[in-house]
């Protein structure tokens, strides 16, 4: 296993992750979309910390610790605010959201 | 006498011209106007007295302005001719007041009459008086003026008002000529003063030139086109006859004693410029002319006023005849003075014998006059033997003086001259016939007018008769003829035409039906020579030409206006149309304003409100970004 | 005081929109009554050899040099006293039934025209010039008689202006755009030593703009128009004041300020006014409207003076006869006589139209018998119009025709033909108005009533007057 392997990964994982927040009009699935954008990020980081010059640092695992617990509190404000907007609108489809448009 | 006095002599007739124009009482008017007019009668004949005996006087009356170097002031003169005119004016004046008294008692406006009367009066006074070349012009104006008024005083009548306005646009058509002498002669000597201590313009030689013309004869050539238009001289006649429409002691004061004969009196009174320029033989001919032409058309007329005008304008020929032939303006003026006493006599005769037969004017509808009004008659025929220059009467010392001198002069004329005096002789033969004998022919008996009338008809009859044989020789030496031999010839030729010309006429009329055609009334004689239809055809047609043409030059700079004011329009509606709406409005201001518009229009397509569409932006631009990083590393 | 004379018809014009309208004519008669006798009380005082006097001159726009100088001297003394006698007559000429608006219109327009008048300086000569314009537009518009009223006014309106323009042009090069004064007498002076000299298009401009007011064919088509629909009273005002605004600049302006170039195109101007008189004598023969003919027979009359002013510059010094004195005399006197003569016809006419209701010529006959007072007040100015001696027109078409005789001779021969036309055109006038049978139907028109020939009386006092003794009135402008 070579880092380039974990890199492909990471690449394939952020390609899913952009193509879902990009496409699809549900929010909750553009918000697990963003959170595989995350994780290909997270990979990123140990791949790099493991195959890099100075691994006993912990540098890697300390940043993707650090991600995955915004990537929480993100879900976690992401989903209320996902509720809110349910709850005015009725709806959860971006393609409906569209106030910020010019009439 | 002073200068004041002798300026009431035109003063007081002007004076009761004003008291009387706001009057309505007709006796108290003609009160009024006889008064004044006596009053300067008075006068004139003390002013004569001092004329006679002493030497001429210039008196100034007062500055009328003065602009600059230039002082117009209005000074009277007093010597034997002026003195000679301001009496016999006054006199004869005043017999024609009292006439009117009784022939226009009847009128309503009789008042109003007497008013233009005196102010005709006042107007030929300061004429005569006049020192100064300007207040006669203005003297002559009013003159004019009062004959219009006079001559159109039957106002109701178109052809009174008509007659009016000829007369006084043919005189101002030769006052035109009055005043361009007057301004030559004002401009080229900055006087206007005729005698003036030899500053005078009579005084001194005009000389210098304008137009390449010496100043003396253009001022005299000019003098005489306005005293031919007053006098009535051919061409300018045309007037005088029309003038009959006015009341008859209207034409017995024109006719006879003044307006016509202030003509002749400019030329008298300004003989020395005639004589310095040159312009005395012109003055004759046009006179002989006048004298035959006139006499000519009397032997067609029907009117009886008419053939006393045409013999009017007849015998001002002769006096210009006398002036032109002749050394000084004696003689001219002698026959003037004659003239006015008879033919004033004639003309109030006649006015007698109209109102005797119901203002009846045609010879054809009288007849035997002489029984029902003997006086008139009397005093009629006295007047018609003066008029035909029977041996002995005033006419006939006058006219023998003119014939005398023209004989001297001028020999083609002095035929003319006998030949138009046979032709009077005729004419008048003829109209007494006419009128006095036989049987009536009119429609009403005719009577005899009141003594108001006949009274100064017999006056004047005594001065017809006998005023030349009394007064001519110191008349004329007074002023200043002189004295000239009597050719044979001359004396042979007055007698024959005169007792000639009146056997003709009996020889013709005596004891012919009068109803009949007249012989010797042609229809060229009746048609008055068609002097009226020639101006009509020239002078008529050129006037109106000219009339068309300013209308039409008005019509034609109107229409330029118009243009002007169309292609403003176009011009306007062009700038408003394209320029203003299409380009400014429409492609300038709306057009730039819609391009933003538009602008905005696209613009706002991308804010679509889909959050996913922005980030699709967002990534793309990263990426975009990224690969021009990449690029710029590389 | 000449300044109070000025304004209080202005001052007038204002009480008449605050106070109620009843009021509005007295409040008018007032106003113009207060200039006439100012007026009067100057020219009483007036000392003809004392030059310029009653001046006020006042520093207003230092930085443009515009002073507000105002004074009188022998140029603008008696035009001065026709302007404020004719304005008090044409005001009360005028039936108190008409609105407030209309005397409010006529006293700024009288205020105009004094100050026209007596204005010295271009600025405010120029404003007041303007001020009498417009007032005389809205008349004619709103107040005027005729379907062509509206045309007319915009007419004359479009004419004037843009003569105004032209002159206004002119004037600013005139001054070098305001570097210099505008101030009359400093100009002149400085004509005078021959330090001014204007180009040849300058003197065009302010002449042109002169000659519209004038006016002189072919610059007059706006007149007979304007003068068929102006109210009678404003009929009066535009040819017996109006009218001579344009004359008096000609002397305030062309003959002191432009002395080369009036030399140089003297004949032209003569020849042009000779134009006139003939023109404007024998158009008038072929009017049917009575106002239309008195109209053409007012621009024969004023183009006399401007005969007199091309004569004054052609004068050689040294002749026999003074041309400048005599010629500026004679037209000084006929604005005089010619405003009054003219102004007393139109009061007339304005009469007759209304009795009668028509106005055409041949609407009428025989009125002397019925109208017999009318009938001799009509008779007496036509006569003073077409020049009878001892009326006022006489004396001054003497001295125009003797300056105007000195220089050019057959110019002034031909003229006088015009005389002889507008003989023919005023006898023509009276032949058929006054002469004749009198109509069976409608032909009894009311005689004039003792208000009108009280009104009449003074215009005919001053007719004779100047006729009889000239040399008074002459005085004024001796010197």
């Amino acid at each position: 296993m070579t880092l380039n392997h974990y890199l492909v990964l990471s690449a394939i994982l952020l390609g899913i992750g952009l193509l879902g927040v990009l496409t699809r009009r549900n929010i909750i699935v553009v918000l697990f979309s963003i959170e595989i954008l995350f994780n290909a990020a997270n990979l990123n980081f140990i791949a790099f910390w493991r195959f890099g010059p100075n691994p006993e640092a912990l540098m890697g695992p300390m940043f993707a610790l650090f991600a995955i617990a915004v990537a929480a509190a993100e879900v976690a404000v992401g989903l209320a605010l996902v509720i809110a907007v349910y709850r005015h609108f009725k709806t959860v489809d971006l393609e409906k959201l569209d106030t910020l448009r010019e009439p | 006498m002073s200068a004041s006095t002798l300026a009431l002599i035109p003063c007081l007739p002007l004076l009761a011209a004003l008291c009387t124009a706001g009057m309505r009482n007709g006796r108290r008017a003609a009160a009024v106007a006889i008064g004044a007019l006596a009053m300067s009668a008075l006068l004139a004949l003390w002013a004569l007295s001092q004329a006679w005996t002493g030497d001429a006087q210039v008196f100034p009356l007062a500055d009328w302005l003065s602009v600059g170097g230039t002082r117009i002031t209005f000074s009277l003169r007093l010597d034997a001719l002026s003195a000679l005119m301001a009496s016999m004016v006054t006199f004869v004046g005043l017999l024609i007041f009292i006439f009117s008294t009784g022939y226009m008692a009847h009128d309503p406006r009789c008042a109003r009459f007497f008013c233009y009367l005196s102010l005709f009066a006042a107007g030929m006074l300061g004429l005569v008086l006049s020192n100064n070349l300007l207040l006669l012009f203005m003297s002559w104006e009013i003159v004019g003026l009062a004959s219009y008024l006079l001559i159109g005083f039957w106002f109701h009548k178109p052809s009174a008002a008509a007659a009016g306005k000829k007369a006084f646009i043919v005189t101002r058509l030769g006052d035109l000529g009055l005043l361009l002498g007057l301004l030559v002669a004002f401009t080229q000597t900055g006087t206007l003063e005729l005698y003036a201590g030899g500053a005078g313009l009579l005084e001194k030689d005009p000389g210098t030139l304008v137009w390449g013309v010496g100043a003396a004869k253009l001022v005299s050539l000019l003098l005489f086109v306005g005293a031919a238009g007053k006098s009535g001289q051919v061409p300018l006649h045309v007037w005088l006859p029309d003038a009959m429409e006015g009341p008859t002691p209207v034409s017995a004061l024109i006719h006879a004693a003044t307006m016509v004969a202030a003509g002749v009196f400019l030329v008298a009174r300004t003989f020395p410029l005639f004589e310095a320029g040159g312009t005395l033989p012109l003055v004759a001919w046009t006179g002989g002319v006048t004298a035959l032409i006139a006499a000519l058309i009397a032997l067609g007329q029907f009117d009886i006023k008419r053939i006393l005008a045409y013999s009017t304008v007849s015998q001002l020929g002769l006096m210009m005849v006398g002036l032109g032939a002749a050394t000084t303006g004696a003689i001219g003026m002698y026959h003037l003075f004659t003239h006015a006493y008879f033919k004033a006599l004639l003309f109030l005769g006649a006015g007698s014998i109209s109102h005797g037969c119901h203002h009846e004017q045609d010879i054809r509808k009288m007849g035997g006059i002489a029984r029902a009004m003997p006086v008139t008659t009397a005093a009629y025929l006295c007047g018609a033997l003066a008029l035909v220059a029977f041996p002995y009467t005033s006419g006939y010392f006058s006219k023998d003086a003119v014939l005398v001198a023209v004989y001297g002069a001028d020999r083609p004329l002095f035929y003319l001259c006998a030949f138009s005096s046979l032709l009077t002789a005729l004419y008048v033969t003829r109209q007494c016939v006419y009128v006095f004998a036989g049987a009536h022919r009119g429609a009403h008996a005719p009577h005899e007018s009141p003594a108001v009338m006949t009274v100064p008809l017999v006056i004047l009859a005594v001065f017809a008769l006998g005023m030349g044989g009394l007064f001519g020789g110191a008349l004329q030496a007074k002023l200043g003829a002189i004295h000239a031999a009597h050719p044979f010839p001359v004396i042979a030729t007055s007698w024959a035409v005169a007792l000639g010309g009146m056997l003709l006429g009996w020889v013709i009329y005596s004891g012919r039906d009068l109803r009949a055609p007249d012989p010797l009334a042609l229809v060229p004689l009746q048609r008055k020579l068609w002097f009226d239809e020639l101006y009509a055809a020239t002078a008529g047609r050129l006037w109106s030409g000219l009339t068309a043409l300013a209308v039409l030059l008005q019509e034609m700079v109107a229409a330029l206006a118009e243009l002007v004011q169309e292609l403003a329009q176009a011009t306007g509606q062009f700038f408003s149309r394209s320029v203003d709406g299409r380009l400014i409005d429409q492609l300038a201001v709306d057009g730039l304003a819609r391009r933003f518009h538009e602008g905005g229009r696209a613009a706002v397509r991308f804010q679509s409100g889909f959050l996913p569409g922005y980030l699709r932006w967002v990534v793309l631009g990263t990426l975009l970004g990224g690969l021009f990083v990449h690029w710029l590393l590389t | 005081m000449i300044t109070v004379l000025t304004f209080a018809p202005a001052l007038a014009a204002l009480l008449i929109l605050l106070l109620p309208s009843h009021w509005a004519r007295r409040v008018a008669v007032v106003g113009a009554m207060v200039s006439l006798v100012i007026t009067c009380c100057l020219l009483s005082q007036f000392d003809p050899r004392g030059g310029l006097q009653f001046a006020e001159k006042v520093a207003w726009m230092p930085s443009l040099k515009v002073d507000y100088h105002v004074g009188l001297d022998g140029a603008n003394a008696l035009v001065l006293l026709l302007a404020t006698l004719l304005s008090l007559l044409a005001i009360l000429a005028s039936p108190g039934s008409l609105p407030r608006g209309y005397f409010a219109l006529i006293s700024l327009q009288a205020c105009g025209m004094f100050g026209a008048f007596t204005a010295l300086n271009f600025f405010h000569w120029f404003l007041f010039w303007e001020l009498a314009l417009v007032p005389a537009f809205f008349l004619i518009k709103l107040f005027g008689q005729g379907e062509d009223r509206h045309r007319a006014a915009l007419s004359f309106f479009l004419f004037t202006v843009l003569g105004s323009v032209a002159m206004l042009l002119g004037f600013l090069f005139l001054s070098g755009g305001g570097r210099e004064s505008f101030d009359f007498i400093e100009l002149a002076a400085r004509a005078r030593s021959g330090a001014l000299d204007p180009g040849g298009w300058v003197f065009a401009a302010v002449l042109a703009g002169l000659l519209v007011k004038v006016p002189l064919a072919p610059l007059h088509l706006w007149q007979a128009p304007a003068y068929a629909a102006a109210p009678a009273p404003v009929a009066m005002l535009l040819t017996g004041v109006m009218s001579k605004m344009g004359v008096y600049g000609l002397l305030r302006l062309i003959i002191p300020l432009f002395p080369r170039q009036l030399a140089a195109h003297g004949e032209t101007l003569m020849v042009l006014a000779l134009l006139t008189i003939l023109w404007g004598a024998f158009v008038a023969l072929r009017q049917t409207q009575l106002r239309r003919l008195l109209a053409f027979s007012s621009l024969n009359h004023v183009a006399y003076c401007v005969l007199a002013v091309g004569a004054v510059g052609l004068a050689i010094p040294g002749g026999v006869v003074d041309v400048p004195r005599l010629a500026t005399q004679g037209v000084i006197l006929q604005m005089f006589a010619h405003g009054l003569t003219a102004a007393g016809l139109f009061y007339l006419t304005g009469l007759i139209e209304q009795r009668a209701g028509r106005s055409g010529l041949a609407d009428f006959g025989g009125l002397s018998a019925a109208a017999p007072r009318l009938a001799a007040m009509f008779y007496i100015l036509a006569f003073a119009s077409l020049g009878l001696p001892f009326l006022a027109g006489f004396a001054a078409e003497f001295l125009i025709f003797g300056g105007a005789f000195a220089v050019a001779p057959t110019l002034t021969a031909v003229a006088t033909i015009g005389l002889l036309a507008t003989a023919v055109v005023l006898l023509t006038v009276l032949q058929r108005l006054f002469t004749g049978p009198t109509p069976a139907q409608g032909g009894s028109l009311p005689d004039l009533t003792g208000e009108e020939v009280l009104l009449l009386a003074p215009v005919l006092a001053l007719v004779l007057w100047a006729g009889l003794a000239p040399g008074h009135w002459l005085a004024f402008s001796a010197h």
